[in-house]
């Protein structure tokens, strides 16, 4: 790519798309505010509750997330220099890492349940469910947004539209992974 | 494929990953107040990194860019001082 | 003249915004909303202490609501001149507007009810009435969803080298509908964030609902004076088989 010399700045994807990814990154900003001050209010609780939570679970999922961005960025760039088949494909494999997530959080979900851990118990698990709850259905959001993007990759010739939406949609994505990032050390690891 | 520039990045944030999992879950010789900090740092760090690099805001316009260095340090900072106060 | 109709009907949407905050704010006093956590005899003093204002304010937003009645037919009006927005997009707004203008009359009728005799009444029927109100106001949010997602689908399907309204405002109707969400949790917390008058059921969302009203009065006025005088009919001269439905005002 561009050499750091002759850098030519330019808005990836839309405009528009950063109305929509900074609004909800500002909302996840006050989730991640309300949960520290429900913490404050019982923090020993809160770090006990914590001790429940499986890490593995947490750190294979950031894990798969950064592989997924990995491959969007891949895709996003196999779209600019024309290589058509490789950007679906990659999309592809993006999405099997968002959909092991989704199988991952399930069981993750599943154990605590059945270990009688639910929204119910404590504010921790209230918090804990609310939180990766709506992060989960963000990445479900982001999982349609990439099948759009196969869709559109799949085309021999793309408009400079059709490649603006692929980059605001990969920025999406990457979003995912981004609010995962502070999610997971949030809820699993700060006490 | 990716790039040089993006393939160090990436080879940071699972570095870094795998670091926060190890001090945040064994105490690593740290007490758990320390960890938590770092943990702290590191994820803003990181999402930093993935904003510049993966979402290429490092090559926005700068005001766009500035908006998201902006999230970064003003999130970071509440998350750090509702923490440190809490 | 056709024209300068959807222009009173976009307006109209501004007269329910005044009225709902005036019957809100000042006159039922709701604004912060009474708490789920209130008891039964706080619900119940709440109606009988102040029962003229309640009832006055809400009779304000109650007819105030043609206001928004008209108005989100103004909008889907404009969705219609959109080059290559789907047809099915304007019959989910078209459909989604009735069900938000019972999402909103119906929760008045119900605190009309608890406004009605509140002295005689057990107190316990009061709270009933009252929760049932909320909870219907603030958590029915799906037509409205479905509302402001597919504006913001019809407006990102412009195909227009000059979008009718603007590509940022798709996606920020993008955003706002998905921020009516959250409230779902209402259900399941009495306090805190998540119950119906915290920050994510009540203040986000409804910050979020008169960002998207008063975004799209000011975008629908524009979108409607684009329209070329002369031939105000031109860009549809041929007949569409959803026109009747979006086509209100004409």
């Amino acid at each position: 790519m561009a050499t750091d010399a002759a850098r030519v700045r330019r808005t990836p994807g839309e405009a528009g798309t950063w109305v929509f990814i900074f609004g909800d990154m500002t909302v996840f900003a006050v989730l991640f505010a309300t949960y520290l001050y429900y913490r404050a209010e019982d923090p020993a609780l809160f770090a006990s509750s914590q001790q429940e939570l499986n890490q593995t679970f947490g750190a294979v999922n950031t894990l798969l997330l950064l592989l997924s961005s990995l491959l969007v960025v891949a895709a996003v760039r196999a779209v600019r220099d024309h290589r058509g088949v490789a950007a679906p494909r990659l999309i592809a494999g993006a999405m099997a890492c968002g959909l092991a997530f989704s199988g991952l959080k399930v069981v993750e979900y599943g154990e605590k349940i059945s270990h009688d851990q639910t929204p119910a118990t404590d504010d921790f698990f209230l918090y804990y469910f609310v939180l990766t709850g709506m992060h989960w259905f963000h990445l479900l959001i982001g999982l349609a947004v990439l099948t759009a993007l196969i869709v559109i990759t799949r085309k021999p010739n793309l408009t400079a539209r059709q490649v603006s939406f692929v980059e605001g949609g990969a920025c999406f994505w990457h979003m995912v992974d981004l609010l995962w990032i502070v999610l997971f050390p949030l809820l699993y690891f700060v006490r | 494929m990716f790039g040089l520039r993006v393939s160090l990045v990436w080879g940071v944030l699972v570095l870094a990953t795998i670091v926060s999992w190890v001090f945040g879950s064994a105490h690593a010789g740290v007490g758990y107040r320390t960890a938590s900090v770092l943990v702290i740092v590191v994820a803003f760090v990181k999402i930093r990194l993935v904003g510049l690099h993966f979402m290429e805001l490092r090559d926005a316009p700068l005001a766009l860019r500035g908006i998201f260095e902006g999230y970064c340090l003003v999130v970071g900072s509440l998350v750090l001082g509702m923490y440190l106060s809490g | 003249m056709g024209r300068k109709i959807e222009l009173g009907m976009t307006w109209a949407g501004l007269v329910w915004v005044i009225l709902f905050f005036i019957g809100m704010v000042p006159l039922a006093n709701w604004i912060p909303l009474p708490s789920p956590s209130d008891t039964a005899a706080e619900v119940q003093a709440m109606y009988v202490d102040h029962t003229n204002s309640i009832r006055a304010g809400l009779a304000l937003i109650f007819t105030g609501t043609i206001g928004y009645i008209l108005f989100s037919a103004a909008i889907a009006s404009q969705c219609r001149r959109i080059k290559g927005a789907p047809t099915a997009l304007r019959y989910a707004q078209v459909g989604s507007i009735g069900a938000c203008t019972l999402l909103i009359i119906v929760p008045i009728i119900i605190w009309f009810t608890a406004a009605y005799r509140p002295e005689v009444r057990s107190a316990e029927s009061i709270q009933l009435l009252n929760d049932l109100g909320w909870i219907m106001f603030i958590v029915g949010f799906v037509p409205f969803v479905a509302w402001v997602w597919t504006v913001g689908l019809a407006i990102l399907s412009d195909e227009d080298a000059d979008p009718l309204f603007p590509r940022w405002a798709g996606y920020l109707c993008m955003l706002l509908g998905t921020l009516q969400i959250p409230p779902i949790l209402l259900v399941f917390f009495q306090t805190g964030p998540f119950a119906w008058n915290g920050l994510f059921s009540w203040w986000i969302p409804a910050t979020d609902f008169f960002t998207f009203f008063l975004v799209m009065l000011v975008l629908t006025l524009r979108a409607i004076r684009r329209t070329p005088a002369a031939a105000p009919e031109a860009p549809q001269a041929v007949p569409e088989l959803a026109g009747a439905g979006a086509g209100t005002g004409r």
